[in-house]
């Protein structure tokens, strides 16, 4: 606790409220993208159309046998139904035999 | 000076500055405006064209002999060069033998 | 984008988030907010809103693609957790001075001096509510922090609320916290700023001004409920700039709008809140962010038929790119808001036009040819493909968006008339109107009714209101 100043001295309370979630682990790495099923998931801004196609072709070059399902397979992330989008794409990405996800656009 | 509340006391200063402008007495008023000639002082907004023409109608119901100096003679009191203009009134008023004058449009 | 990888990475799906340069702080910050500090993101050089076919390739190619690889197959550094103060500790000692400096250095001000949170002046605002200080009202993005009554008190002394403010500043959080707002998206660049409409009893009962100069400062209510609004941004949901809070430029805080509902009885026009589902005479407060806002000045006329062009030309001419969020980035969530002089109002009401008659007008009169309409789309989002024609096919946006395959054919900027938003207040005798461009989604209106605490009039007339 800090204190300072000459004056009459004013004890103050914390602002902020505290996080309610924990930090949590991201998922495993894979060893390489080679035979690898990515999913593209874009929030239909900034050019990622553009970008995800560069992206494949950047990729595919390295890793031949790199598989993606496109962004067209599940719509906007950032549309008005964001939250129900989010909440569903775990078990969407697992009934597509998804291994990795590249989400974009921020920008 | 207020004073209040029981916590520490602060001496503090006004915020303001004082007016540079001492105040000044309004021109003598006419005994009657009949045979006055009124100027007509327009800031080309809401309708004046239209008013200053219903009050020229009125006045001389009421003072047959009264005569007017139209807004077109003046100038835009409220345009780019309002300092100028109204800088020039007295002289103006002078010139034309104004006794009153009707200045609109607040609105 | 981030909490949809947030959401691949919890369901064991590794994530790589592709960043444009300028937002990859923001995109640290809002992670630790996620839970997942070291979410690994891939940036993209400079911004893709400027660069021609050949740059955004080069750097795609050239940069883009190895942090990707990088983000998918390299493990991130593990992150620790930040020490943080327990809720209802006191986090300083000081002077007025020091603890204003302490505030500004931990960016828990605004940048202007706050009043001191003291304990004594935080357990004041408990006497005007009969929420416990620990009910959590919410928990609000970015940061992901419990929206205590507690802390709604501390940002209420700070901004210089008064202690009878609080049931406002509760239903405000309430409104906040409320999935349908999107509060996580007051950090976008386009920097809009929540106006707040209040209605109600309470609004003569407090002293909020309704009249004159509605929207200015220097009235104690509107101002400092106002300012209590950004605070709470900032605080609780955790939107700085240069960290969360990605504004371009940027909007200062809006005072409080408080509706004439003397006006609108006088007419039989009923007010917000009534618009936003609550009955007249509730005490409510609505909340939506806008980009931006214009002045109509001198909407002149006596009647309906010469006022309503103006005032539909004015909505018009402020909606602008904010059309994508009627089709395209979402559909149908653009929510314009036009405010009217009391005098105005009744230029309109008394040749016997109602509300609703009014939104029908501005939906048929604001309108863009339907060429323009899609070339908007394709400028701001930089797709090639936008088809007024494909969306009402596919039942995306209702059919008056293709009457026919006429590119001139005008369309209108919402989906319906109930789309448009209208409240009264202002200088009662100035024939003036007012435009908000609304940011859709993100953003989207919601009203809440101010929950009063028992014997709420006993404790005014105590305080000799």
């Amino acid at each position: 606790m800090f204190n300072g100043g000459t004056e009459t001295q004013y004890e103050v309370l914390w602002p902020r409220s505290q996080r309610q979630t924990r930090f949590k682990s991201l998922a495993p790495r894979l060893e390489t993208l080679e035979g690898k099923t990515v999913a593209q998931l874009w929030d239909y801004m900034f050019r990622g159309d553009e970008v995800f196609a560069l992206l494949e072709e950047g990729l595919k070059a390295r890793f031949p046998g790199v598989r993606f399902v496109s962004w067209r397979e599940f719509g906007s992330t950032h549309g008005a139904n964001e939250r129900e989008f989010v909440a569903a794409l775990p078990q969407r990405l697992m009934g597509l035999g998804v291994d990795a996800a590249i989400s974009g656009m921020g920008c | 000076m207020f004073n209040g509340g029981t916590e520490r006391q602060y001496q503090v200063f006004w915020p303001r500055s004082p007016r540079q402008m001492q105040l000044r007495s309004l021109a003598p008023r006419l005994k009657t405006l009949e045979g006055k000639t009124v100027a007509q002082l327009w800031d080309f907004l809401f309708r004046g064209d239209q008013v200053f023409a219903l009050i020229e109608e009125g006045l001389k119901a009421r003072f047959p002999g009264v005569r007017f100096v139209s807004w077109r003679e003046f100038g835009n009191t409220h345009g780019a060069d309002e300092r100028e203009v109204v800088a020039r009134l007295p002289q103006r008023f002078k010139e034309l033998g104004v006794d009153a004058a009707i200045s609109g449009m607040g609105c | 984008m981030l909490r949809a990888s947030a959401a691949c990475e919890a369901g064991g799906i590794p994530s790589s988030s592709l960043v444009c340069e300028g937002f990859i702080r923001q995109a640290a910050t809002t992670s630790v907010g996620l839970g997942m500090p070291n979410l690994p993101v891939a940036r993209v050089p400079g911004h893709v809103g400027v660069q021609s076919n050949e740059e955004l390739g080069r750097n795609i190619l050239e940069v883009t693609v190895e942090r990707v690889i990088a983000n998918l197959t390299c493990e991130p550094a593990q992150a620790g957790e930040p020490l943080e103060p327990r809720p209802r500790e006191v986090v300083f000692k000081g002077d007025f001075d020091a603890v204003n400096r302490c505030f500004y250095e931990n960016e828990w001000s605004d940048g202007l001096p706050i009043v001191p949170p003291t304990r004594e002046k935080v357990e004041a605002f408990f006497a005007f509510t009969d929420r416990g200080p620990d009910e959590v009202l919410g928990v609000l993005l970015p940061d992901n922090r419990a929206a205590t009554v507690w802390s709604i008190a501390v940002n209420g002394v700070m901004a210089g609320c008064r202690p009878e403010y609080m049931p406002i500043l509760v239903a405000l959080i309430e409104a906040m916290a409320d999935p349908r707002y999107g509060v996580e998206h007051s950090g976008n660049t386009p920097g809009g700023e929540t106006l707040i409409i209040l209605n109600g009893p309470i609004v003569k009962q407090l002293g909020f001004n309704y009249t004159q100069g509605a929207l200015r400062d220097g009235f104690l209510p509107n101002t400092s409920v106002g300012r209590f609004w950004r605070l709470y941004l900032r605080n609780v949901a955790g939107f700085l700039p240069h960290k969360n809070d990605k504004a371009t430029f940027g909007n200062t805080w809006r005072v409080v709008l408080a509706e004439n509902e003397e006006a609108l009885a006088k007419i039989s026009w009923e007010p917000n809140s009534v618009e936003m589902g609550f009955n007249a005479g509730d005490n409510t407060v609505t909340i939506a962010r806008y980009t931006g806002s214009s002045a109509l000045s001198s909407v002149s006329g006596s009647t309906p038929e010469q006022v309503l062009p103006i005032l539909a030309d004015g909505v018009l001419k402020q909606t602008l790119w904010t059309i994508v969020f009627t089709v395209g980035l979402t559909m149908g969530t653009l929510r314009p808001l036009l405010v009217l002089s009391p005098i105005l109002a009744e230029t309109i009401a008394r040749r016997g036009w109602s509300k609703a008659d009014v939104k029908r007008y501005l939906f048929e009169h604001c309108r863009i040819p339907a060429w323009e309409f899609e070339r908007q789309l394709r400028d701001w989002s930089q797709k090639p493909i936008w088809n007024l024609a494909e969306e009402a096919r596919l039942g995306h946006i209702p059919k008056v968006f293709h009457e026919s395959d006429d590119p001139n054919r005008m369309v209108p900027i919402v989906f319906k008339p109930a789309d448009f938003m209208i409240a009264v207040t202002g200088d009662v005798l100035r024939h003036n109107a007012h435009v908000f461009a609304h940011n859709g989604a993100l953003g989207y209106p919601v009203g809440k009714r101010i929950r009063l605490p028992e014997g709420w009039e006993r404790r005014l007339a105590e305080l000799g209101k």
